[in-house]
């Protein structure tokens, strides 16, 4: 169950693989996670991140296959981790495909295919395990948005678009479950520094995983339903979306 | 943190119940808001800590916070109460949230029913 300060004991993982998930099951490890279920879609990356967290003392952590190609086996998944778990306390949503924001790659299979990674998939495990928390009476999702959703620029259209998506989506659910014992958290990170990022040059305010699971945590506990990290992007981007489109252009990065 | 009522009560010898909070001593009970200060939980887990090196015990009936791993040093007797929820109800159907946090039954505390 969750614990007054806003614990969770047990955990599902949607993007199991996701190094900034795992950053944030690692910190929620060191107070009250006990058993984890990572879902995903390739096995021996679950595998290997369930075994990391073995090693950090998580009692349970198993492993759920789940591809965002077929968003409708959500389902399935909310059924399979809750019987595993016995009571979903959280749900960690951390799907997303960086893609590219290139017309010459971007063919219409590749824009349907960074739809389902970034908000048809997710939005569908958003879903299904709400619905099962509504069922339980309790439960917490957290989902991964990006400040890249507040205001969908050029240089990651693609990727943006589906991320003020699921941002909105995530936004009415909330809505949706009030009253009924769940709770939904916006998790809006600007630039961090992953495998998804490689290579690329670091955006102002960068930031690492680890600063994520910190938010994530402190979040949890004082019961946030947005949380921005680093914090002070919440104002930069309600200046950025103010700027007129010949100046927000022009804007680099 | 601010504590808005506190009660401190001196304990007599304690009685012979399996998970009787009471036994010789000092009791301090605060009552402390959740959600205002990330520090919170960690301050509260770092007394558990300290409570329970000196051989005292948080009392369930007033906690919501406290975790499974300290529970079997504060009450030494939890395993005799196990022993007999084990037989009175063996297939783990009487469960709680407390239950559940403190990860009393053998099975995780999860129930059957």
């Amino acid at each position: 169950m969750i614990d007054a300060t806003g614990m969770p004991q047990t955990a599902v993982v949607v993007g199991g693989s996701s190094e900034i998930a795992l950053e944030i099951v690692r910190a929620l490890a060191s107070r009250r996670l006990d058993r984890v279920v990572l879902a995903g879609r390739d096995p021996a990356r679950l595998e290997a991140a369930a075994a990391t967290l073995r090693e950090r003392g998580v009692a349970e952590v198993s492993v759920e296959m789940f591809d965002a190609a077929t968003p409708e086996a959500a389902d399935g998944l909310a059924a399979r981790a809750s019987a595993a778990l016995g009571q979903v306390d959280l749900c960690l949503i951390a799907l997303g495909d960086l893609g590219t924001a290139e017309l010459d790659a971007l063919d219409s299979s590749r824009v349907a295919a960074m739809m389902a990674a970034n908000v048809t998939a997710p939005a569908a495990a958003a879903t299904a395990f709400a619905r099962v928390m509504v069922e339980a009476g309790s439960g917490r999702i957290v989902g991964l948005s990006s400040v890249a959703g507040l205001r969908v620029r050029r240089s990651n259209f693609a990727y943006g678009a589906g991320k003020a998506g699921f941002d909105g989506f995530l936004s009415g659910l909330g809505e949706a479950v009030r009253g009924t014992g769940v709770k939904v958290t916006i998790v809006r990170p600007g630039f961090v520094r992953t495998k998804m990022t490689k290579g690329l040059p670091d955006a102002p305010f960068t930031i690492d995983p680890l600063e994520v699971a910190t938010a994530v945590v402190t979040g949890l506990e004082t019961d946030a339903d947005i949380v921005y990290v680093p914090s002070v992007l919440e104002y930069v981007f309600a200046l950025l979306r103010l700027l007129p489109a010949a100046v927000w252009r022009r804007l680099p990065g | 943190v601010p504590s808005f009522l506190g009660v401190l009560k001196r304990f007599g010898a304690g009685d012979d119940g399996h998970l009787s909070f009471p036994e010789q001593g000092w009791t301090l009970a605060l009552d402390i808001p959740v959600g205002t200060s990330p520090a919170l939980a960690g301050l509260l887990d770092d007394f558990d800590r300290r409570i329970a090196e000196c051989g005292g015990r948080v009392y369930f009936a007033k906690d919501g916070r406290l975790g499974p791993g300290l529970v079997g040093q504060m009450y030494p007797r939890l395993g005799e109460w196990a022993a007999v929820k084990r037989r009175l109800d063996p297939d783990g159907i009487l469960v709680s949230d407390l239950s559940d946090r403190l990860r009393l039954e053998p099975s995780g505390g999860i129930g059957q029913a």
